[in-house]
């Protein structure tokens, strides 16, 4: 029950996210963005487990291992959008490689 | 094997848990896909109006560009046909004491040389002083445009008439060059286009915004014929307006009075950061 509560504050929270990046600003927010990519895959998990834990009192533990499914699946939407959103901010903050690292810069002496 | 679990008739709560989940799915997919399609129709909107924004300055800038030239071709023009003839008709004269020497000759070639060369000197500061007006530099606004209007009015064609309620504090220097340029190309326009029998320029403030008002009796425009006319390739002087206000940061409205027989132009801009003694002081 009380991972269902935390469940529903989360929601809310990443509903508010979403309603101030839906704002219009000057800039608005990439839908590829990683950080809105991290609130996509925790308000996924949250929504898709939701019932799962509010009823989860009441199921038998041969059906909790039944729908239990429902709890992994979601952790794997939720793992792969995490890792596409670490893969894009390692892409966005990749530091330039000095390509002419080699060039020497001390001065010919044959004058 | 959920799903004919979830479906069984005798069994509720695994029902609610199946639908409920689907539901909610649904439901976060669907907030994701419009979140994404508005993000992408809000950029695409903020992309057009750049766009727009950036065609507008560029109208802006070819106007301020085309009207230098303007400037620098009617100063040229003004050198070239008055200036240049009267210097060359000075030398004349004054070469003429080389050939004739008869001294009442001379000294009336040379009378007639300083005559010419006197009326030099009106033109060329009459060229300086449309350049840039004395009395704007010395005593301000107030002053130049109160000059200005005793002039059209002097001309006898039209009444014009202004008053300053509240023009105790000057503005800077070349924010006051800025408006009476601004008034000037007003008024111009009320000279050539509307045919109007008076002009009346009001200046107030309130709080810190600074007011100047503009009524006249002619054929005026309105604030669409102003924004129409600033978006196509004529109205030129309009144009300069608005880059002269951008400037400013100010704003102007063209409207039609309620009594629908006199037009009005009003310029508002901020004072916050415009303060300066009254004596005009640096």
């Amino acid at each position: 029950m009380m991972s269902a509560i935390a469940s529903v504050i989360i929601i809310i929270l990443c509903l508010c996210y979403f309603i101030v990046s839906m704002k219009p600003t000057l800039e608005p927010v990439n839908v590829l963005t990683p950080l809105f990519l991290i609130v996509v895959a925790i308000f996924i998990y949250v929504t898709s487990t939701l019932f799962l834990f509010l009823i989860a009192n009441k199921l038998s533990a041969k059906e909790m291992e039944n729908y239990w499914r429902i709890n992994d699946i979601s952790n794997i939407l939720t793992n792969i959008i995490l890792a596409t959103a670490f893969y894009l901010y390692k892409s966005k903050n990749k530091k330039p490689t000095p390509e002419n690292n080699n060039v020497d810069f001390t001065i010919p002496n044959d004058r | 094997m959920i799903l004919l679990q979830a479906l069984s008739p005798d069994n509720n709560i695994s029902m609610v848990l199946f639908f409920g989940t689907i539901g909610m799915l649904a439901l976060t997919i669907g907030l994701i896909v419009f979140i994404s399609f508005h993000q992408r129709k809000v950029i695409r909107y903020q992309q057009q109006l750049q766009r727009m924004e950036q065609d507008q300055q560029k109208t802006l800038l070819n106007a301020s560009i085309r009207l230098q030239e303007e400037e620098r071709q009617r100063i040229a023009a003004d050198l070239h046909d008055d200036a240049g003839p009267l210097l060359a008709t000075a030398r004349l004269y004054l070469n003429e004491n080389f050939v004739n020497l008869d001294k009442q000759t001379q000294l009336q070639s040379i009378y007639n040389a300083k005559q010419i060369i006197d009326d030099t000197i009106q033109l060329i500061r009459n060229i300086s002083h449309s350049l840039m007006p004395p009395t704007l530099k010395n005593f301000g606004l107030e002053s130049a445009v109160n000059d200005l209007f005793q002039k059209i009015s002097g001309s006898g064609s039209m009444n014009a008439s202004s008053r300053f309620h509240d023009y105790r504090e000057r503005l800077k220097a070349e924010n006051e060059l800025i408006i009476f340029r601004i008034i000037q190309e007003l008024i111009n326009n009320i000279l050539k286009h509307s045919n109007a029998s008076f002009i009346h320029l009001t200046q107030n403030t309130s709080g810190q915004r600074f007011f100047i008002r503009l009524h006249h009796d002619g054929r005026g425009l309105t604030q669409t014929d102003f924004e129409k006319l600033g978006k196509s390739n004529v109205g030129l002087g309009l144009k300069n307006i608005q880059s002269r206000l951008k400037v400013l940061q100010g704003k102007i409205f063209f409207e039609k009075d309620m009594s629908q027989t006199y037009y009005k132009v009003t310029i508002e801009l901020n004072r916050d950061d415009e303060l300066k003694p009254a004596d005009g002081s640096n």
